[in-house]
């Protein structure tokens, strides 16, 4: 067969395994709660005093954490003396709309953005990692999203990322715990109810790492699934759990689109 | 030899002791015409004790329920206001209600109260007990059988 035969099969190949994984996005999108002119994040649903905190980045408690973040991205470590800066340019910084992205497969497996920048210092910089929801990472990890602050939200769910989409999706929907409830029973159905006093958001992460009034402290998206999972009395997953982080995977799908907010401001 | 009969006797001692418990915690029932008849425990259930368990973090009501003459405290609006359910139940079908509303609605948010089978992962302070005791329960319907418009 004559090299232009052979390229005109291929390109028909291509073409159509093109189309096959377009069909299955879309009817993927189509189970989706919200479309996409529904998303509203989660400020949408604060209240006014703690939405005002939130846009006031003088007021913002979690731009603290921005700040030492930013910080630390210039500090040499290590026996290498090296910062996250000397490779990721810190003026016009490299790492913008990085955090949209995440998480995302990485040798192999779906790691959040927390879990990709100890690897970093591991790997890169030869320097221990932090603790997962320790000060330090979570301070680089709200720097990052930061810079990335106005940007949608863009994760992809195809390839490897697919069984974990598959998983996070089942656990979304999985009853759990003494009080017997899914995630899906409150952000799907009853976005807007009242939860006693608090108004039931439809559970979106684009605002994450986000500043949490009752801990006066900031939170990864793990923390908050912990919190959700110890109101319905259910066993939390360790932060960095493989099954958080496909829970993760599936609600950042859910909102894909919306605008990177973090750090929010909530109760 | 005594040591492995001594060892194989206080296993099965403590599995028996550990079954009987079990069996204990939920007194069973019979559902009749989407209600529960019978009385968990034949102790009258008493109203005061039953409005601080349904008003508390205990019983949590008010997290889904308004109850409009508690307006002073937060009141969730998930659930349809307990208004007046003293005239829509009787006793028997306020029993199903709480004890397994799953027999009603296998999809709703409401928990059930008196419940431990068939739930997953759940928290290790909570295994093996229901959210509320039978008593409890008793004492939760005879106040909301008081809630009359
Ligand atoms: C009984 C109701 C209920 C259930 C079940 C529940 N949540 Fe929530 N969730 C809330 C409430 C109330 C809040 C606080 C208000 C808000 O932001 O939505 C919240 C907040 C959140 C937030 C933060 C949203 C933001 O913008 O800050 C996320 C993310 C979230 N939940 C995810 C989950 C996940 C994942 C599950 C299942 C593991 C879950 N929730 C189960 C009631 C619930
Ligand atoms: C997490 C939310 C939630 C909690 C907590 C809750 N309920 Fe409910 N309840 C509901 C919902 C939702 C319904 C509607 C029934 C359905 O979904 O099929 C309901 C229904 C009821 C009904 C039947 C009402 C009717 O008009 O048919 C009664 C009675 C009731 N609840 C009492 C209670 C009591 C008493 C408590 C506390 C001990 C309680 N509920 C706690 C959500 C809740």
């Amino acid at each position: 067969m004559s090299y232009v035969i052979k390229c005109f099969f291929a390109l028909i190949l291509f073409s159509s395994l093109d189309l096959v994984a377009e069909e299955e996005s879309n009817y993927k999108n189509s189970e989706k709660p919200y479309k996409k002119s529904e998303l509203k994040s989660g400020s949408y649903f604060s209240r006014e005093e703690t939405k005002a905190i939130e846009l006031d980045e003088f007021e913002n408690p979690g731009m603290i954490w921005v700040e030492r973040g930013s910080e630390l991205f210039n500090i040499q470590m290590g026996n290498n003396n090296i910062a996250c800066s000397n490779c990721h340019n810190q003026n016009n910084n490299s790492l913008i709309g990085v955090a949209t992205t995440y998480p995302k497969i990485y040798e192999n497996k779906l790691i959040n953005l927390e879990q990709k920048i100890n690897i970093c210092l591991d790997n890169n910089m030869n320097v221990e990692p932090y603790l997962l929801e320790s000060n330090n990472l979570l301070s680089l990890s709200s720097f990052i999203t930061y810079i990335s602050k106005g940007l949608p939200m863009n994760v992809s769910i195809e390839a490897e990322a697919q069984k974990y989409f598959n998983r996070g999706k089942e656990i979304y929907f999985e009853r759990v715990g003494q009080m017997n409830l899914a995630c899906n029973q409150c952000h799907d159905n009853l976005a807007g109810s009242y939860l006693r006093a608090e108004k039931i958001s439809q559970g979106h992460i684009n605002g994450f790492p986000s500043y949490l009034m009752r801990w006066e402290n900031i939170a990864s998206v793990h923390r908050r699934f912990q919190f959700c999972n110890n109101q319905a009395r259910a066993e939390p997953l360790k932060i960095g759990h493989d099954d958080y982080n496909a829970l993760q995977l599936y609600i950042a799908w859910r909102g894909n689109g919306l605008l990177l907010e973090s750090p929010s401001v909530r109760r | 030899m005594y040591l492995r009969t001594l060892i194989i006797i206080i296993t099965n001692i403590y599995f028996l002791v550990s079954y009987v418990n079990a069996n204990e915690d939920l007194i069973s029932y019979d559902i009749i015409d989407y209600s529960i008849p019978y009385s968990l425990t034949n102790i009258e259930g008493n109203i005061k004790n039953g409005r601080e368990v349904a008003l508390s973090r205990q019983g949590n009501c008010l997290a889904c329920h308004k109850v409009p003459m508690y307006d002073d405290i937060f009141q969730g609006n998930i659930g349809p206001s307990l208004a007046g359910i003293g005239n829509r139940y009787t006793i028997a079908e306020l029993r199903l209600r709480l004890v397994n509303p799953y027999v009603l609605n296998p999809d709703t948010i409401m928990p059930a109260f008196y419940k431990v089978r068939g739930l997953k992962r759940v928290d290790k302070k909570y295994t093996e007990k229901s959210i509320l005791s039978a008593q409890e329960i008793e004492d939760v319907i005879s106040w909301l059988a008081t809630l009359k418009d």
